[in-house]
This record gives structure tokens, C-alpha cells and sequence, in this order.
């Protein structure tokens, strides 16, 4: 799967002479982006059903034409600045992560971007955003303005929501 | 050589029968002179073996031969049925499962057999060495056998040299019946053409057309000899061809050279099947209608002669002047111009004294039909033949027949495949059952889920509709004629809804008919457990089984099939008495295992009863204490409904000693978990001394579920209606608290309560505080109240599961999509009853932490237990 997607990249970055496309949203004023292939499709705020004894980032669970799919608030999940956005302006980025499909609620969602990947840092060592590093893949500059690449495996690791769960219910 | 792509199939159809083998060897047990049971397992085996060697599976081919032999002996009445042949049957059947249980897993067969094989030998007394022997008379009582007899004395005198090692070689049926009928049928027919137009040799100008002719039956006689491993045979039609070119070659150069050897060679094959002369006098009143048609042209030759030109003009004939009739033609003509051949077809005359089976009509048109395409060919190698004047050659000459040599033994493999499968699909013909993809079905099934959906849907507009229009005439006030046509259109709605709703039942309905499956398939497996069980204990258990027939989904009937061994082994191992035990109780010698399944609604009820000694209550109690289950004060207080969920507990076993068959105290645990995951709920009644049931509420299928739609706060809940037992409305002073826990009292009991909204975090909207709504829930073992703010009605839901970081430890066992495109999440209640358990424990602690006396509370109420 992974390989595929490597591959799939690579060609990709043949096509585009080495550029990466992303989808850029963003969270309060930070800027974030995802790479595009892992992106489903974009949706406006649907209407959420709370799942009781959840995680609190778990938003809860939307209908996608019959599937049902979990949304995760990703403010919460990244411990991001408490802010309160009013629900029908966000967006649901719906992305799949080896083969789970879940939703993330962002502020919005900007173009698609071209970058050239030997731009793309690692990341830095202090904190950005007053985001932990260990969800950041990677940070470029566009237009003075700082894009985060997020780890988004990193992000859904399911051990570690489990983690939480339980941390949670004791 | 194992041939993969015929393997799933093979491994299905062989589960099958053995399956259906076990029984019928468990049936033999009991009736050891049931004859019919005994062919019946002959003839599952035989069905194994002949597919086994089919795909090229040596062991199960050669296990199951030597199970046949040790069968045949049993029903020639040779040996008699004992207790070791049986048990040598089963452990064969079992190995056969094992190698099967190989290919499934690795593609090859991995299990040894030669041990197994050593024992047959020994049970059915030195078979083995009469193996040859037994060959022959195996096939006795089969149509052709005594004919075979004394064939390996046949001495073929024409050509000693090769037939010095033919001996060995038997011209049975060993390889397969089905396939050695064919090639019987094959040669009948390729001997008799050719002895036609040797007869018409002797005073024809085209000779080598003739020849020709001859030689496309020779080849293809040949490569069905090399197909079915005849390498003699093989040898001398190659001899033959051989001859024949040679002799060709010299008509081509003018010379007259003597026909005599074709029948030299015809006879020498006769002479190695006896049958096919047999079997052509046993047509002989078939085809004397004909043979008059055809006028008396045999010059005086044998009656034999005769026949064979008979049988065959209709053959010839049609390729000399109809070879330009197009197939259907042909057919017609053949048909109608053997009418008095086929009239005399026993099939169309009932009460006639030969007793030919529809099998055989079929097949004897199947040759008929058959015979028209090989005239085409030849036909069309005729016009060949021709040409073939000019191949001056001989090399060239002899490479056009390897080739065509070659393109004939395929096409006779696939014909004798192709056959084979039509045999087969005749004898399925009767059940009619087609196999499909359970993943194709499960799509179906999941797109009459969306169709349920949106019916639900449908209905929720319908009533909007309704709203609306009381809306219209009470608030906006439109006057009758205004109305008109807003209640048109509520009546077209609720028609259309009651439309869609009929033909979305029906459709649900027989998608899930199709899952469905008796649950015999089920029940079939355990005899053979019993027996195994009962085996070596001074028991004595007759299974009694009840509802067979009884239909639910496969899928269910996979994940109840282990708790019902559990369930069985406890029953056995734990519940039943040894026979001196019973006689001294006053019990009949043999104890009883009832297993019955019956529909109850929308559920399927599977109760399992022995007269046993039921459950020790003393037991359970000294057990649970000496196991820190409980402490002693605990349980004094259980009632004797509370202690049999004890038995359910992991790692509880009353068991003194762990046995080969229980006393680990995992089964019950199994049995609990798999049913949970079903939404089913189990129960357990003791009479002690007397009975002890269990019985499984299950539902039918694992994908809709009837449910109870509940609100709490603006969420809609589905709670599964297997688990609800009733519904109530109470009233805040009708509930008090003990022990810190809420309770109501229902009749001359007291029932623990608790809120889901406190349970969710959800703020409850309810309309009236005073009142509010109990849904008694009940996992067969505990029941407890759920407070909820509103009933919404009964409603079939299809089950789609949750992330498993959602589903795990939340109480709910997945999500439903209710008609308006909501999400309602499935409350688990077996997870939710362990939840407020904990809860109540944590609390009780708690309480009696501030020392808060316990004996607060009423008698009658019984603490509530920590299940997990």
C-alpha cells in the first residue's frame, strides 16, 4: 500500500519535475497542508452525532452516504489554541489513512498547492504553533507564511487513541 | 499433480460428503445391517475418490480406495460390521477431513496416511494382497464385470510379443466408473465403424478413403487409451496405425494388398473387452427396427456383423449424403430417422423388463448426439483424406497424424470433462442448489439495508406530510377545496409508502432466505461429538435432536457452532450420571440430550437440555469462594438464578481436576462472548437433580435486527429487541435507592435502574420531570432498567459497525443509519450491564467506605454482582 503510494509519488514527481501537491487548510491562523493523495474529498460540516465515552477530540460519527465515519476535532487532537469557531463555517477534510476513512474538522481549506519537495524542512526542534513535533512531517515557506505538513499516521495512531480512551475513563 | 484450479472446488464438494459420510457411519453404528447406510457411504467415498484423482490428490485417492475395498467386503457381506471396522471408517473419514483441512491450507496434502492405511489393512483382513483379485470383483454386480474375469489369462495369440506384458494390465474400472463407462462407450461405437467400413473394403475402389476413415477412429481410440493410462493399448493402436499407413502407402503404389489384418486387430480388442460384444447384443432389440429399415445387405456374415451395420448405418449414412445439412438437420433427421430405434427405449415404455435407468437413456442419446459431431469431423476429414493422395511423403504423412493425433486427444479430454460435469449436474439436477460468493450476498444484503433505510425514510415523510397538512388546515386555515390537493398528495405518499414497504419486506425477506440455511447443518455435526464424548466413559447419552429444520443465517450458524460443543461437553462431562449412578437415582440407564431450535419471532431459540443432575448450587458457592470470586458474604445472599451466571465466568469450573474434555473454565466464558456477539442472550434453568437447560435467544441474521428506537436528550438510541424485555412508564416516587443504586419495584421483585443520560453525559429533555421512561433490558441472566426520555417506536436497523478505537469499552455494539440520514448508535447491553456493575461496585465501595450499614437495605433486594 505504502509502496504503491511511493510509487504512484514518485511518478508524480517525474510529472511535475519533483513538485508535491498538497491541500492547504487552515486552523485559527496557523497554516497546515496534507498530501493530496491521501485527501477522499472535501466536505461542509454535516451534521455530527455525538459518540458518548469517546476520546473529547472525537467529535462523533457522520453519515457518508451510508458509511458511518468518524470525525475528529482536529483543534483538540493537537492541543491547538482553544478557540471557538462557529460549526457551520468549518470543513470536514475527509482523508484516508491506510484504509481508515476519518473526518477532520478544519477551519478551511485553501488551493491545492505545488511544492517543490527539496523545500519541504524537517521539523523544527522548538515548538511550532504550540503544536508537539512529533505530529509535523515536515515545514515549508510560501510566501512568508509558514506551511506545516502533518503527520496524519502519526495523528490516527489508534494505540494511542485507545491510550487516551482509557486514560480518560479512569 | 494437483490441478489448483479445480481444488475449491474439490475442497467443497468433499467437505460435503464428508460430512454426509459421518452421519451415515454414525447411523451404521447403530444399524450395523443397514445395507442402504453402507451404500451410502460407499457411494460418498467413491465420490471422494473419484474427484480426488481427478485433481491429482495421491493420498486422499488411495485412502479412499482402500476404504471402498474394506466397504465392498462389508456389503458383499464378507466381513461383518464391528465396532473397530466403524472406528477405523471414522478415523479414516477424519484423516481425509485432515488432508482436505491441508489443501486448504497449504495446497498440498501434509498429513501421513500410511499408518491408517496399515490398520485398514488389518481391519478388513489382508485386502491388501487381494487387491488385483478384488478389483475384478468389485466391479461385480456392476454391469460389465464377469465379462473381466480371467482377463489377465486372455492370450492375445495374434502378436505375442506384445502382449507378453499385458497381463498387468486391468481394464477396469479402477480409474473411475464414470470415466471407464465413457471410454466403453467410446470404443463400442470407434470398433464397430471401423469393422463397417472394413466390410465395405473388401470390394470398394477407395480404399484408402476407408483407410482414412479408420485411421481418425484408431487415433482418437488411441489418445482415450492413453488418457485413461492403458499403455498396452496404446501400444498396439500405434501398431495398428502404423500397419495401416504401410498398407496405404502400397495401395497408393498400385498394389492389392490383403485387408485381413483390420480384423486381426478388431479382434484383438474385442478379445480384451469382452463387454463391448455383450453389450452389443444387449442392443441388439434396439436397433432391429433399423436393421430392417436397412434391408438384409450382410452377406451372410454373422448375426454380430449384422448388428454392427445397423447400429452404424445411421452414421454412415448421414455423412455420405447429409454431410451439407446444418447441424440442427442433422439432428432432426437423426432423430426422427431412428424414431423406431428410440421407440424402443424402455424409458418411453413404463413396465418394461429391461431395467435401463433415465441415466442411461440420457446417455445413450448423449452418444447419438455425440455421434453426429464425430460424423461431421469425419466428414470433414474425408474431404482431407483426399488430399492426402498427395502427401507422397511418408514423413509428412506421419506428422499430419501425430498433429491431428494430438488435436483429438484434447478434444476427447474436454469431451470426457465436459461429460463428466453434465453427469454430475444431472445428479444435482434433484437439489438444485446453485454455490455462490457469501461477499456477493453480502452486498445484496447490504443494498436492501439502504433500501430498509430509505423505507424508513419514506415513512418519516409520510408523516412530516401528515403534519403538514393538520398544519395547513388548522393554522393557515385553507378551506376545503384548498385542502383538496394537499391531502391528494398525502394519500398518493402513504400509498407509494405502503408500495415501497411491501416490496422492500419482500425483498429483505428473501435476501435473507437465501443466507438462511436448515440449521441441520448445524446440528448434523454433533452426534459424532456425543458418541466421541461418550466413548470410553461408563456413560451412556442418546442424542435426541428436535427442529432441524429450523432456518437461520449461515453466518450465525458458523459462530454458534462452538459454543454449542461447550455447551455439549458440559453436559456430558458435568451434567449426566454413569449408568450405575442413574439406576441407583431411579433414572432410566441412558440419559437424554435434547437439542431443539424453533423460531420465536424475529429470533431463533436453540435449547439444549439434559436430565442430568442439573447445577450444584453448594458447589458453585464453596467454588466461587475457594476461586476469590466472591466472599462468603456475597454469595449468601445470591439467589439461585444469580448463581448460575456464576458457571459463566471465566476461569470458573466445578471440576475437581482438569480432564481432556473440561475443567479449565473456558467454555462457558466462550459460550457467553460468542453469543454476545450475536446480540443474543442465553439463559440457564437447573432443576437440580433432575434437568439443567440452556437456552440461546438468537437473532436470524447478523445484518437488520428488529430495535427499539429510544430518545435521551436530542440523540436517538437503538436498543436491540431481543434484549427488551418490557417497557414502562414510572413515576419519581416509585423508585428508592439501595445501596447507593437506584431501583424500582417491579412486581415481587426489586430491579436496579440506571439513567443513560448520566451514563452518556447527555442533559436529559424530559417533558415531564415527575415521569419517565424504564426500558427493562435483560441479557438472559441480569436484568436492569434503563432510564430513557422518550420511546420512538420499533424500527429494523441495519447494523454497520463503528471504528474499533469507538466500539471498544463504550457501550454500543455499532451504529445504525435511521430514516431521515441520522446516525443512531447500538447500545451493547451486555457491555452496558457490566458497566453500571462496575459502577455499582465502585459506589458500594464507596458507601461502605463511609460506613453506611449495608443491611439498609430491603430483604428482598439481592446485591448486584460484578460479572466482569
Amino acid at each position: 500500500m505504502q509502496e504503491n503510494i511511493a510509487t504512484e509519488r514518485a511518478q508524480e514527481f517525474e510529472e511535475n519535475e519533483g513538485l508535491m501537491q498538497l491541500v492547504g487548510f487552515i486552523i485559527g491562523k496557523e497554516y497546515f497542508g496534507v498530501d493530496i493523495l491521501m485527501v477522499q474529498e472535501i466536505i461542509r460540516a454535516a451534521p455530527i452525532t455525538a459518540v458518548p465515552n469517546s476520546p473529547e477530540f472525537v467529535e462523533g460519527v457522520i453519515n457518508l452516504r451510508g458509511s458511518i465515519i468518524p470525525v475528529i476535532e482536529l483543534r483538540k487532537r493537537l492541543n491547538l489554541f482553544k478557540q471557538d469557531s462557529k460549526p457551520e463555517d468549518s470543513w470536514i477534510l475527509i482523508l484516508n489513512i491506510e484504509g481508515r476513512v476519518t473526518g477532520f474538522i478544519v477551519d478551511s481549506v485553501t488551493e491545492v498547492l505545488k511544492i517543490d519537495e527539496t523545500t519541504i524542512e524537517p521539523p523544527p526542534d522548538i515548538v511550532v504553533a504550540g503544536l508537539e513535533s512529533q505530529y509535523i512531517r515536515g515545514v515549508c515557506k510560501i510566501d512568508e507564511m509558514l506551511l506545516i505538513l502533518l503527520d496524519f499516521d502519526r495523528i490516527l495512531l489508534v494505540g494511542e487513541i485507545k491510550k487516551l480512551k482509557e486514560m480518560a475513563a479512569s | 499433480m494437483i490441478d489448483l484450479s479445480l481444488l475449491d472446488d474439490f475442497i467443497a464438494e468433499t467437505g460435503e460428503h464428508l460430512e454426509e459420510m459421518e452421519s451415515y457411519l454414525l447411523q451404521l453404528e447403530s444399524e450395523p445391517d443397514n445395507l442402504d447406510v453402507l451404500n451410502d457411504i460407499f457411494r460418498s467415498i467413491h465420490t471422494i475418490k473419484g474427484s480426488a484423482e481427478f485433481v491429482g490428490l495421491e493420498r486422499v485417492a488411495e485412502l479412499s480406495h482402500k476404504l471402498e475395498n474394506v466397504l465392498d467386503r462389508l456389503r458383499q457381506g464378507e466381513k461383518t460390521v464391528n465396532m473397530e471396522i466403524v472406528d477405523t471408517l471414522i478415523e479414516a473419514k477424519d484423516r481425509i477431513d485432515l488432508l482436505v483441512k491441508d489443501l486448504e491450507n497449504y495446497q498440498k496434502e501434509k498429513t501421513e496416511i500410511s499408518d491408517l492405511l496399515d490398520r485398514i489393512k488389518q481391519v478388513s483382513g489382508d485386502a491388501a494382497e487381494q487387491d488385483s483379485a478384488r478389483n475384478s470383483q468389485e466391479s461385480n454386480g456392476e454391469d460389465y464385470g464377469e465379462a473381466e474375469e480371467g482377463l489377465e489369462t486372455t492370450d492375445v495369440s495374434e502378436n505375442g510379443t506384445q502382449d507378453e506384458n499385458d497381463g498387468g494390465e486391468d481394464y477396469d474400472e479402477e480409474y473411475d466408473k464414470e470415466l471407464f463407462e465413457i471410454f466403453l462407450e467410446q470404443l463400442r461405437e470407434s470398433i464397430s465403424f471401423i469393422k463397417t467400413q472394413t466390410a465395405l473394403m473388401e470390394d470398394s475402389d477407395s480404399k484408402i478413403d476407408l483407410f482414412n476413415k479408420c485411421v481418425d477412429s484408431i487415433s482418437r481410440l488411441q489418445s482415450s487409451a492413453n488418457y485413461m493410462g492403458y499403455e498396452n493399448l496404446v501400444s498396439i493402436y500405434e501398431q495398428w496405425l502404423s500397419e495401416i499407413m504401410k498398407v496405404q502407402e502400397g495401395l497408393m503404389s498400385g498394389e492389392d494388398i490383403p485387408t485381413d489384418f483390420m480384423s486381426n486387430y478388431l479382434n484383438k480388442i474385442l478379445k480384451r473387452f469382452p463387454q463391448i460384444g455383450k453389450q452389443e447384443e444387449k442392443s441388439e432389440q434396439e436397433v432391429k427396427g433399423e436393421e430392417k429399415e436397412q434391408g438384409s445387405e450382410s452377406d451372410g456374415r454373422g448375426l454380430y456383423d449384422k448388428l454392427v451395420k445397423a447400429f452404424d448405418s445411421s452414421m454412415t449414412g448421414n455423412h455420405d449424403y447429409e454431410s451439407d445439412l446444418s447441424e440442427e438437420e442433422v439432428n432432426e433427421k437423426l432423430f426422427s430417422g431412428s424414431e423406431p430405434g428410440f421407440g424402443q427405449l424402455p424409458l418411453i415404455m413404463p413396465g418394461s423388463e429391461e431395467d435401463y435407468e433415465a441415466e442411461d437413456v440420457e446417455k445413450m442419446l448423449f452418444t447419438r448426439e455425440e455421434s453426429i459431431s464425430d460424423d461431421k469431423t469425419e466428414s470433414g476429414y474425408t474431404g482431407e483424406g483426399a488430399e492426402e493422395k498427395d502427401y507422397d511423403d511418408e514423413e509428412t504423412l506421419s506428422q499430419h497424424f501425430d498433429e491431428r493425433r494430438k488435436t483429438e486427444r484434447r478434444k476427447t479430454e474436454r469431451r470426457i470433462t465436459e461429460r463428466r460435469k453434465l453427469d454430475k449436474t444431472g445428479d444435482r439436477a434433484v437439489k438444485q442448489s446453485v454455490r455462490v460468493d457469501a461477499g456477493k450476498i453480502d452486498s445484496l444484503m447490504n443494498q436492501v439495508g439502504e433500501l430498509v433505510v430509505s423505507r424508513a425514510f419514506f415513512s418519516q415523510v409520510f408523516n412530516e406530510m401528515k403534519d403538514l397538512q393538520q398544519h395547513l388546515k388548522e393554522k393557515v386555515k385553507l378551506d376545503q377545496r384548498e385542502m383538496k390537493p394537499v391531502r391528494d398528495i398525502t394519500f398518493k405518499l402513504a400509498e407509494a409508502t405502503v408500495a415501497l414497504g411491501r416490496v422492500a419486506n419482500e425483498l429483505q425477506e428473501g435476501v435473507m432466505k437465501v443466507r438462511m440455511l436448515p440449521i441441520s447443518q448445524l446440528f448434523n455435526r454433533y452426534p459424532r461429538l456425543v458418541r466421541d464424548l461418550v466413548h470410553d466413559t461408563d456413560k451412556q447419552v442418546q442424542l435426541e435432536i428436535r427442529g432441524e429444520e429450523t432456518e437461520l443465517d449461515k453466518m450465525i450458524i458458523e459462530e454458534i457452532s462452538d459454543p454449542l460443543i461447550h455447551i455439549i461437553r458440559n453436559a456430558i462431562d458435568h451434567g449426566f450420571e454413569t449408568v450405575n449412578e442413574r439406576k441407583g437415582l431411579g433414572k432410566s440407564k441412558i440419559g437424554t440430550l435434547v437439542l431443539e431450535a424453533y423460531h420465536e419471532s424475529n429470533h431463533i431459540v436453540i435449547e439444549i437440555t439434559d436430565d442430568g443432575k442439573g447445577l450444584d448450587a453448594e458447589l458453585i458457592r464453596t467454588r466461587a469462594v475457594e476461586k476469590k470470586l466472591f466472599t462468603k458474604e456475597e454469595i449468601d445472599r445470591m439467589s439461585e438464578k444469580e448463581l448460575t451466571r456464576i458457571i459463566m465466568m471465566p476461569g470458573f469450573s466445578t471440576a475437581k481436576k482438569v480432564t481432556h474434555t473440561s475443567g479449565r473454565g473456558v467454555g462457558m466464558d466462550v459460550v457467553k462472548k460468542n453469543i454476545e456477539k450475536l446480540n443474543g442472550t442465553i439463559e440457564i434453568n437447573s432443576k437440580p437433580g433432575k434437568q439443567m437447560q440452556l437456552r440461546m435467544k438468537i437473532p436470524l441474521t447478523l445484518a437488520i435486527i428488529p430495535a427499539l428506537l429510544v430518545r435521551l436528550g436530542k440523540d436517538i438510541f437503538t436498543i436491540p429487541l431481543a434484549t427488551v424485555e418490557e417497557t414502562l412508564r414510572i413515576f419519581e416516587h416509585e423508585t428508592s435507592t439501595i445501596e447507593g443504586v437506584e431501583v424500582i419495584h417491579l412486581r415481587d421483585s426489586t430491579m436496579p435502574i440506571f439513567r443513560l443520560s448520566e451514563l452518556f453525559g447527555i442533559t436529559p429533555e424530559n417533558q415531564d420531570e415527575n415521569k419517565s421512561f424504564v426500558v427493562i433490558v435483560s441479557t438472559g441472566m441480569q436484568k436492569i432498567g434503563l432510564v430513557v426520555d422518550e420511546l420512538m417506536g420499533q424500527q429494523e436497523v441495519v447494523i454497520k459497525p463503528l471504528e474499533d478505537y469507538l466500539q471498544e469499552k463504550s457501550g454500543f455494539s455499532g451504529a445504525t443509519i435511521i430514516g431521515d440520514g441520522q446516525i443512531s448508535l447500538i447500545l451493547d447491553v451486555y457491555e452496558l450491564v457490566s458497566m453500571t456493575a462496575g459502577r455499582q461496585t465502585k459506589r458500594q465501595k464507596d458507601l461502605s467506605f463511609q460506613r453506611i450499614a449495608a443491611e439498609n437495605g430491603s430483604d428482598d433486594y439481592q446485591a448486584p454482582v460484578t460479572v466482569h
